[in-house]
């Protein structure tokens, strides 16, 4: 199955990959939808954000915020819950998401990513002098037959 | 554990050699890794003198036979036959029939390529075989063999399969974190004629034996070709790489990987991508251990792993029979180590290596945004 370079696809609408690289995700691009429509988005988004008015300060900031410093008497209190409530559940969602999830991480590929790994392992130990053969070859290949023996398991 | 799995070992063979083959007492009582008992210690020269005639013996000795193989894992035991045709280096044609099932592969490895075909629908694939840049009695010689010396122990136990006078050899790892290699040598031919590898805790995790043996002549398959109507799909091949051409392809200097003791690199490899990856294979003489490099930012495991790191470090591990998998992330490369080795061992060695912490949420919700549906 050919694999989507999701995490190119930002470097790539920077122009920053090296231009071998670049070339093969501007192919993968020519012919997977779902990721031309991601690196589109990007694109997109790039550019909404070059097209915002850099924000200048007012010209009364410095002196509203040297008041704002002196001490000040007390103001009421009433219509501050709401901001308080929300900032604590911004607070909440900030912790929420930057907790470590090494359970949830999606799985790759299914059951395929581990054997992929251990084909290339056995492909390896063939190529050693004094490879088990038969073995290697068998460990290499695509379908390890589960022929269970009752009893027999670890 | 070892009595049951002998037994299985046992009856297999009993049952499909009908009796061609005998068990000795000594090998159905195998004592755990460490012991042996009657073996003795031959100075190093005879070990390597053996070893490498084994070598040799298996890339030049032609002979037709058969084999059992069996495999254990946590999930299953995989036991089967393969009837054997070795005419080296030109034909190795192998044929696999486990046992309890009617699914045949039947696998010709030849000196540049390999293939694999299913002999009832005729189809199959073909891959070529990595180039060997030096003969492969040099490469043992001059750089496993002294590995191998520095990593095991050998002792040695006289003994009989198939009639035939044999030299048992076990060789023990140093660190006794990799499995102990047994190996029945025939005392003629130098042949393997039988195999195991033993878990630390002396289990048995991979066997083979032949059941038949009958030596060739050199060249008695010469000549020989696979069938004509296979429909063959072309496999990507590994194609060695050295490390500026990986560094240029892969975009960056691949990460360098702390391994464990008495392992060395012996090659690298590019697979074809996109994105390309790079594997790169160690060796202490004798196992083999593999590092898979990927480009990427998020760590994901394969199914199956269970985490083995902490707040500051994400890694997963997943354990194939006597095969560890050892996943995690660091400056931006995914890296996978596979080998026999325990797990203690190769977690240390991502430690050593360096590990990105365990992702985030957002990390997740991120990749799940950029990725949706991504397949390997």
């Amino acid at each position: 199955v050919e694999r989507h370079p999701a995490d190119l696809l930002t470097a790539y609408v920077d122009d920053a990959l090296p231009p071998e690289v670049a070339v093969g995700v501007a192919a993968h691009l020519a012919e997977c939808e779902h990721c031309r429509t991601v690196a589109d988005d990007l694109q997109a988004v790039r550019t909404l954000v070059r097209t915002l008015p850099e924000p200048v300060p007012a010209a009364s900031l410095w002196s509203r915020t040297l008041a704002r410093l002196a001490p000040a008497a007390p103001r009421p209190r009433r219509g501050r819950w709401w901001l308080a409530g929300a900032a604590a559940g911004a607070a909440g969602i900030a912790v929420v998401l930057h907790l470590p999830v090494p359970d949830l991480v999606a799985p790759r590929g299914g059951g395929a990513a581990a054997q992929w790994h251990l084909q290339r392992h056995a492909e390896a130990a063939l190529e050693h002098p004094l490879a088990d053969v038969t073995l290697a070859t068998y460990l290499s290949g695509d379908l390890p037959y589960t022929t269970t023996v009752p009893d027999a398991g670890r | 554990m070892i009595g049951r799995r002998m037994c299985v070992v046992g009856a297999a063979v009993a049952a499909l050699s009908a009796g061609v083959l005998v068990l000795p007492p000594a090998w159905g009582a195998a004592p755990a890794a460490g012991g042996v008992p009657g073996g003795d210690e031959p100075p190093a020269g005879a070990v390597l003198r053996h070893l490498a005639r084994a070598a040799r013996a298996a890339a030049e000795t032609a002979f037709s036979g058969e084999q059992i193989v069996a495999v254990w894992t946590r999930q299953a035991t995989h036991l089967m036959r393969v009837r054997v045709e070795a005419d080296p280096p030109a034909w190795v044609r192998l044929e696999f029939n486990p046992v309890g099932s009617a699914e045949r592969e039947v696998v010709v490895r030849r000196e540049h390529d390999e293939i694999r075909y299913d002999p009832l629908r005729r189809t199959g694939r073909r891959r070529l075989r990595p180039v060997a840049l030096e003969e492969p009695d040099d490469v043992f010689l001059m750089t496993y063999l002294p590995w191998l010396r520095a990593s095991y122990r050998a002792t040695r136990t006289p003994g009989t399969v198939l009639g035939r006078p044999t030299e048992r050899w076990d060789l023990r790892p140093v660190t006794p974190d990799r499995p102990t290699r047994r190996i029945e040598l025939d005392a003629t031919t130098g042949l393997v004629l039988r195999s195991e590898r033993l878990a630390a805790d002396g289990s048995s995790g991979q066997f083979t034996a032949f059941l038949r043996l009958e030596l060739q002549p050199r060249g008695w398959r010469r000549g020989a070709r696979v069938p004509p109507d296979l429909r063959l799909t072309e496999a990507s091949p590994l194609r060695p790489v050295s490390w500026a051409e990986a560094a240029r392809r892969l975009g960056r200097a691949p990460v360098p990987v702390v391994v464990p003791a008495g392992f060395h690199p012996v090659a690298q490899y590019l697979v074809d991508g996109p994105p390309p990856m790079l594997l790169v294979t160690y060796s202490d003489g004798l196992n083999v251990l593999i590092v898979h490099h990927e480009r990427g930012t998020l760590a994901a495991p394969p199914p199956g792993s269970r985490f083995v790191g902490d707040r500051r470090h994400g890694i997963w591990l997943r354990q194939e029979g006597l095969q560890y998998l050892v996943h995690w992330q660091v400056a931006g490369w995914r890296l996978t180590v596979v080998g026999a080795v325990e797990p203690g061992s190769l977690v240390r060695a991502a430690h050593a290596t360096g590990a990105a912490p365990p992702p985030r949420v957002l990390d997740v919700l991120v990749g799940r945004f950029r990725a949706p549906g991504e397949e390997f």
